[in-house]
């Protein structure tokens, strides 16, 4: 499994973990693109961050349209890396809000952001959604890369219990959705987002190992044909579950193909990590890098990464917040809360300012990570107090490879589908299906021209 | 309540009137008298209008929403407080009516036992699976994601899905289980791994390293010492421990030795053990106990190295051969695969037939011998040969998942025993079945009540049955939750991980007790009894209890009873900071009365919990909340729970104050029942035991067939709740209750025309 | 159909479309608030189509009007829909006194939340919004269909609007329609479709005495102002998007005849023509003459209902 024709120092990426050092080595990574989308351009890449239960939004829209100033408490860690993204305000996720069916806003919030699609409610059974606007790129260019996507997620524990009113849990943990009844749970164990970007098997001989990749296709080709087999005794629904699976086998199959074509197996130059870091900015930093590597070295183009489940309770005692995340956005006005709320907002924002600086200091080619990709960092909650899904706090940075012109505040129109922004995005790179969720259309006013 | 009183209160109602009972009659006045006057075309008071529900046709085309008003009634919830009632009489006879036009319907529909979607294993189910396949110990929890849970737990079919990167998982993880089965790969070169910046130290005397090992070998596992105390002092004893089981205890002298002395050179020391770990992660902890001459020296010098002695660091070296077979060698190579192929076609037989769960082909098991051949023809030893098609077993669909063959479609065929013996298999010990279950369905025995009956009760006996415990019951109670949970470390300094394992230990411990011991499930609400280690007892303020192992403890005070109490219990269902008496209330309403309560509707302001304490006490808080009508309808039955429990602070320890406030922990239920404090509580819900033995076969139910409890499965709900009353109410009654059910024996093939797209409206 | 299993009916939605230039638009606005006291109808989504943002102000502010209690979020009342054209289309005189109208004290006189283009929503967005707010919806068109059309070709639009819209009323006035986009929707739509040509609100005049009486309990009332700014005082204005409004939401009232189906042909000039026959679907109002005063009686008394307090309504549970 080659990451790169170029050897690495060993055990250099990711050495440093916790300072923001820019990955310099990563400069020594240069993928040989399996094409090119971009005249002469290295590839865009698409990332999204979903913060989780919302946004004060008072401390967050900047007060002035056009480019950014002085930026509102909860951005202001972004200050170093403003000319690096702009502020989009008033974008809606219509299918979040309650509508007919009432209370489970937190589910919904999650499972509509990223599908723009209506969130069928069921704790189990005929679970339905759409396809996430990644999952949509990533089915159309996915074979370009040795991962189609990636999808992170840095909160490890879960609730056991219901989820939320009547929505199953495959909807409060999961925003990407390969089909509308898939989701792509995301990784959140450090040494699982390792071995799933460079394998298992690290280090072995050529053709060791080649004859190993032999002996896994081997294997897979005659699940696939057992599979076949199978389905078709079944019925209807069980016969869906094991197509699920046959696309996974035959997706991991390409994997091994991949694999056989490019040779040896490579050493990514870091050690595997090995459990969960205890402090949330650690693990923050540790999953990012990682998904950092994955895009320069070409291992995939999209990605997305759930700073928590929609509804996380987790508390923040690195920063002085013993309280949990949701109870804590219920705060009813109350000052106190509010101001832990801001305090955690800020810091997940502080993290992303720092993956945005190491992305804009890894150099690609004449450019550089972050003005290759687009990044959006939103939520599909704007107060979450109320559970709002309208108006959402909505960030995009980077460059998408000269596309946008970063350093302003865009305020749209209401009601405006945050699936338009998302429509635009994998536009970008060249996918151009007939609806992306609720999408009207693309948004205007991103670009340099 | 039961059928037999319905009967005879219709009877009495129906005599009395003289005239046969009958919606005109019995349903009709007290509707349209009692409830009408809030609930009626222009106002429709909590969103209900009762004018459909004036027409007798609406108990069959609206049952749902007769369930909710029948559960109104009953619980005396309405009319509210304030508002005329109606005579109980008239009440009665409505609620017998309404029940007894529900129990006809129900004896006329025809049974629908449902469908059960094709199954992924979850991961502690594969990871069970595989322990008994191949006595490989595997942690599903550290290779596999969490699985999505539907309907409060994780074993649901539908939710069970398989994207690219579990399977990409599934692979490289079948590849390394059947290396440590077979054993057939070769050690890479052992090496020293020094571990000083991940051990961690829990006290002076204590430190503890989690650590991966990467192959299933002989590891030496050591611990360093460093510094010494004085000339005087007696050795220390000290404990090696992998995964908290002592490996090695030794003694060890403190003195400094005269070399050091006089060297001036800071004395240092080890202590190691070789012994045969599995890969995977480890806990690694050296530990000084009883180390009673710690207390003589100063806090500030115990870290001095010219004043005491302590545990330095932790490091682990290897991989090195093992001196003989692992368990799973022994128990996965019958002979020896170098021996030919029949020897490699024995061993493939033995563990398909056993990892698929039921008779397989000739094709089948010469495919895996073509695996075999391939990889040996590809230079592979016959023992690597072997474990590629092992792996090639771990990721076929028929281990993977749990299929059932479809009966045609739209009727309704028994499973055949070869799959009930999985469906109980996975119930009780999710796990494969064993010999003699897969056995007994193979002859199709298994389904012969008394054979079922004699089977359950063995596998509850069998220690396998933990997984029920840790599985159900750790979501039923959610107890799983406490992994999520942290408490606020300035208020609650003994929070920590020794004291979570107590509380989760107890709660499985209690509910093995109750489930083994067949006791009566009002045992989960008041059985005066627990499990309990020093720490937990401490923790109760209970004496008498030392050491770290768990034991039964009789409860003498009315402190603490059932599980509701439990710490585990009532540190889940609060703040990090605080305990909350909604989260509370909602936690006894959702898991003991099955009655979730509704959100709160979007334009009510919450509740400010936050000022508690400061300028007005909880109850204040909570008493001028509850007078906002609308908050009142839900909070009224919620909060009172919660209050019950206030004698409980947020990590589950007893007190008579919060903050500068003094508890209150009375209350009344909705139907004007009071009481006073969890003891009192816990009488009234034994008094309810119908509505709480529903509640926990809905649970259950759910559990066992990884399905959702849908409308259908009504009658046979009533059944096992009555059942379960008939046996005193005993667990294992309960239990064998839906192992007899139709849902759980029988299978409806699926339509072939797809359903209808999902509605969009609420349910 | 979607609906509050408990029994309790929803109100349906009405999702409006209007240039919100004749004094029958700000009428029919207070006719359907009107029918929100009663729990007869809610409104939906306003999309304000062929005016600028003053229109907008407008509908906002007569919302903002009757609304009584707490201010409600985007989950229960959706901005106003108006497109972001350069330059915007005039706005008719009629809604600048309300808008700029000033208490004594110098403050606007009437609260609102739009000030700005971005204060207001993109429209085809908050057409189909308004539709899957409601359990049923009808959709009034009082204005060009443009946005209309446009959200035909969303995701899943066509279906929804299919379950959900239980009628079209397409209000003739004599206005100019976008002939592409009418066309479109006669050929499109996957619901009924009723005209309610000129003749109907030509023949239902709002009298202006009554402008002065049955507003009286309002110090200030922005329809009234608007329906005196539209031209002197008195006149009877006709009624075209109030009598749309009161057959959309009650078309059993008896107020109105329906022709045979037949079909709108669309001039390319945007001039529309109902003829009966001819294969297609849509009727045609006709006014009951004999019912005429009662039917104005209906109208006054509707659009000059007061503002009354929304009920909570949430779901009930076990």
């Amino acid at each position: 499994m080659i990451v790169t024709r170029k050897a690495l120092a060993r055990r250099t990426i990711l050495k440093g973990i916790g300072a923001a050092i820019g990955l310099p080595f990563l400069d020594a990574m240069t993928p040989a693109f399996a094409d090119s989308q971009l005249s002469g351009g290295a590839p865009v890449r698409l990332a999204w961050f979903y913060a989780p239960n919302g946004i004060d939004m008072r401390h967050w829209t900047p007060s002035e349209e056009g480019p950014l100033g002085q930026l509102p408490g909860i951005l202001a860690p972004l200050e170093p890396v403003k000319k690096e993204i702009l502020v989009l305000s008033n974008l809606t996720a219509n299918w979040g809000r309650p509508l007919l069916v009432g209370a489970g806003d937190h589910g919904r919030a999650l499972a509509a952001y990223m599908t723009g699609v209506q969130v069928y409610r069921t704790a189990g059974a005929d679970l339905k959604l759409g396809v996430s606007a990644d999952q949509i790129a990533a089915n159309a260019l996915g074979h370009l890369t040795k991962l189609p996507s990636l999808e992170v997620g840095l909160e490890e524990t879960r609730q056991a219990g219901n989820c939320d009113n009547g929505y199953s849990c495959a909807y409060a943990y999961n925003v990407s959705w390969k089909t509308e009844t898939q989701p792509l749970p995301p990784i959140s164990d450090p040494r699982n987002l390792f071995e799933r970007l460079f394998g298992t098997d690290i280090v072995e001989a050529p053709a060791a190992h080649a004859r190993r990749l032999a002996m896994r296709r081997s294997i897979l080709d005659q699940v696939m044909g057992d599979t076949q087999k199978l389905q078709s005794k079944l019925g209807r629904t069980d016969r869906r579950k094991l197509d699920e699976y046959l696309t996974s086998v035959r997706e991991i199959e390409q994997q091994v193909e991949r694999a056989e074509k490019d040779g040896a197996t490579i050493d990514p130059g870091m050690e595997k990590p090995f459990g969960v870091p205890p402090e949330f900015p650690d693990y923050f930093r540790l999953m990012t890098d990682m998904m950092l590597v994955a895009f320069k070295a070409d291992i995939t183009r999209f990605s997305t990464i759930m700073i928590g489940r929609e509804g996380s309770t987790r508390a923040y005692p690195e920063i002085g917040v013993t309280d949990g995340h949701h109870p804590l956005t219920h705060h009813m006005g109350n000052m106190q809360m509010l101001d832990k709320v801001r305090q955690i907002n800020a810091l997940h924002l502080a993290l992303f300012a720092e993956f945005l600086r190491k992305m804009k200091n890894t150099k690609e080619g004449d450019s550089n990570l972050l003005d290759q990709s687009l990044i959006v960092y939103g939520s599909g909650l704007s107060d979450g107090n109320v559970h709002t899904h309208d108006q959402l706090p909505t960030i995009l940075a980077g460059r998408g490879g000269d596309f946008v012109r970063p350093g302003r505040h865009i305020v749209y129109q209401r009601e405006t589908p945050v699936a338009n922004l998302f429509a635009t995005m994998i536009e970008r790179v060249g996918v151009r299906p007939e609806h992306v969720g609720d999408a009207t259309g693309r948004l205007a006013g991103l670009s340099v021209s | 309540m039961s059928n037999v009183s319905l009967l005879i209160f219709a009877m009495a109602g129906a005599l009395q009137a003289g005239v046969p009972a009958s919606f005109e009659k019995d349903v009709v006045p007290v509707l349209s008298q009692s409830c009408q006057a809030c609930h009626n075309d222009k106002l429709t008071s909590g969103g209900l209008n009762l004018t459909p529900f004036l027409q007798g046709s609406s108990l069959t085309s609206n049952r749902e929403g007769w369930e909710i008003i029948l559960a109104k009634l009953r619980a005396g919830e309405m009319p509210p407080k304030g508002m005329p009632r109606p005579p109980a009489a008239q009440m009665d006879a409505l609620l017998q009516y309404v029940q007894g036009e529900f129990d006809r319907a129900d004896r006329q529909t025809k049974p629908d036992p449902g469908r059960i979607t094709a199954h992924r294993l979850n991961r502690n189910e594969y990871a069970n699976t595989v322990r008994d396949l191949l006595g490989v110990e595997f942690r599903a929890q550290e290779e596999f994601p969490a699985d999505d849970s539907g309907y409060g737990f994780d074993n649901i079919g539908d939710v069970l899905t398989v994207s690219p990167a579990l399977m990409q998982k599934y692979l490289s993880v079948a590849e390394k289980i059947a290396a440590r089965a077979v054993g057939g790969d070769p050690l890479p070169k052992p090496g020293l791994f020094s571990r000083k910046d991940r051990v961690r130290r829990i006290d002076t005397g204590t430190i503890q390293l989690e650590d991966l090992i990467e192959h299933d070998a002989d590891y030496i596992v050591r611990a360093n010492l460093v510094g010494h105390r004085g000339p005087q002092d007696k050795p220390v004893t000290l404990v090696l421990s992998v995964d908290g089981k002592p490996v090695k205890t030794v003694t060890v002298a403190v003195q400094i030795s005269a070399v050091n002395l006089q060297g001036g050179a800071t004395q240092r020391g080890s202590e190691e053990v070789k012994l045969f770990l599995t890969g995977g992660a480890h806990t690694f902890r050296a530990e000084f106990v009883n180390d009673e001459a710690l207390k003589e020296i100063p806090q500030n010098a115990r870290m001095n190295v010219n004043r005491n002695i302590y545990p330095e660091s932790i490091e682990h070296a290897g991989p090195f051969p093992s001196a003989e077979p692992h368990p799973s060698q022994k128990k996965v190579l019958l002979c020896d695969p170098a021996s030919g192929r029949a020897c490699v076609d024995r061993i493939l037989t033995a563990l398909v037939h056993a990892a698929f769960r039921h008779p397989v082909n000739k094709a089948e098991l010469a495919q895996l011998g073509r695996v075999f051949d391939r990889a040996k023809t590809a230079g592979y030893t016959p023992a690597q040969s072997l474990q590629f098609a092992i792996a090639a077993i771990l990721v076929s669909p028929q281990f993977l998942f749990r299929i059932e063959r479809d009966p045609k479609a739209g009727t309704i065929a028994p499973v055949t025993d070869v799959e009930l013996a999985s469906r109980l298999s996975y119930f009780l010990w999710s796990s494969m079945p064993d010999d003699e279950l897969l056995r007994l369905g193979e002859s199709n025995r298994l389904h012969v009540p008394a054979m079922l009956d004699a089977q359950v009760k063995r596998m509850i006996a069998s220690p396998k049955s933990s997984a029920f415990a840790d599985n159900f019951a750790g979501q039923w109670l959610e107890v799983r939750s406490l992994d999520a949970m942290k408490p606020d470390a300035k208020r609650f300094p003994e929070w920590g991980p020794e004291l979570k394992e107590a509380m989760r230990t107890e709660t499985r411990l209690f509910f093995e007790a109750v489930m083994r011991e067949n006791r009566p499930i009002s045992d989960f609400i008041d059985g005066r009894y627990t499990f309990l280690n020093e720490r937990l007892a401490k923790h109760y303020g209970i004496d008498g209890v030392t050491g770290p192992e768990f034991r039964r403890v009789e409860l003498a005070t009315d402190q603490r009873s059932g599980v509701f109490t439990q710490a585990s219990v009532l540190t889940i269902s609060s703040y990090p900071s605080r305990t909350s008496v909604v989260l509370r209330g909602k936690y006894l309403l959702e898991n003991v009365l099955h009655a979730a309560p509704p959100p709160p509707p979007q334009d009510v302001p919450p509740l400010d919990e936050e000022s508690v304490g400061v300028a007005m006490s909880l109850r204040q808080q909570m008493e001028r909340h509850r007078a906002d009508p609308a908050c009142a309808s839900c909070h009224s039955r919620m909060d009172v729970l919660g209050f019950a429990l206030e004698n409980y602070d947020a990590i589950g320890r007893w007190r008579t104050e919060d903050g500068k406030f003094p508890v209150d922990a009375g209350g009344s239920f909705p139907n004007g029942k009071t009481f006073n404090g969890p003891a009192e509580m816990k009488q009234l819900l034994r008094e309810n035991m119908p509505a709480f033995t529903r509640c926990l076969v809905e649970k259950t139910l759910t559990y066992s067939l990884g399905r959702g409890v849908e409308a259908f499965d009504r009658p046979t709900v009533q059944d096992v709740v009555r059942q379960t009353a008939a046996h005193d109410y005993q667990f294992q009654a309960l239990i064998l209750g839906i192992v007899h059910s139709p849902p759980f024996q029988q299978r409806r093939g699926e339509l072939a025309v797809s359903k209808e797209k999902p509605e969009v409206s609420s349910k | 159909m979607p609906q509050n299993p408990f029994g309790g009916k929803q109100p349906i939605g009405v999702i409006y479309n209007t240039s919100m230039n004749r004094p029958d638009a700000a009428l029919a606005l207070a006719g359907l608030y009107g029918f929100e006291g009663k729990r007869e109808s809610r409104m939906g989504s306003i999309c304000v189509v062929g005016a600028g943002l003053n229109a907008a102000i407008f509908c906002d502010v007569v919302g903002r009007f009757y609304m009584v209690g707490p201010l409600r979020n985007a989950n229960s009342v959706l901005p106003v829909g108006l497109p972001a054209v350069d330059p915007p289309p005039p706005d008719s005189p009629m809604v600048l006194p309300a808008v700029e109208r000033k208490t004594e004290k110098g403050e606007p006189q009437y609260t609102r939340s739009i000030r700005k283009l971005t204060d207001t929503a993109v429209p085809e967005a908050v057409l189909r919004n308004g539709v899957i707010f409601n359990a049923e919806a009808v959709v009034i068109l009082g204005a060009p269909a443009t946005y209309l059309a446009k959200s035909l070709d969303l995701l899943g639009v066509k279906d929804i609007y299919k379950e959900r819209v239980k009628r079209l009323v397409i209000v003739d006035s004599g206005a100019r329609q976008d002939a592409a986009a009418i066309r479109k929707i006669l050929a499109e739509w996957p619901t009924p479709v009723f005209y309610c040509g000129k003749e109907v609100g030509d023949a239902l005049r709002f009298p202006a005495a009554r402008i002065d009486k049955d507003f009286a309990w309002a110090e200030a009332h922005p329809v009234v102002d608007a329906y005196r700014a539209y031209q002197p005082m008195p006149y009877d204005a006709p009624t075209h998007d109030l009598a749309a409004a009161h057959f959309a939401v009650h078309p059993d009232s008896g107020f109105f005849r329906l022709s045979d189906p037949g079909s709108i042909a669309v001039g390319d000039d945007g001039a529309m023509k109902f003829t009966s026959g001819g294969g297609a679907k849509v009727r045609s109002l006709m006014v009951e003459s004999a019912q005429q005063d009662k039917i104005i009686e209906a109208f006054v008394e509707l659009a000059s209902a007061k503002p009354v307090q929304p009920q909570r309504f949430r779901k009930p549970a076990l």
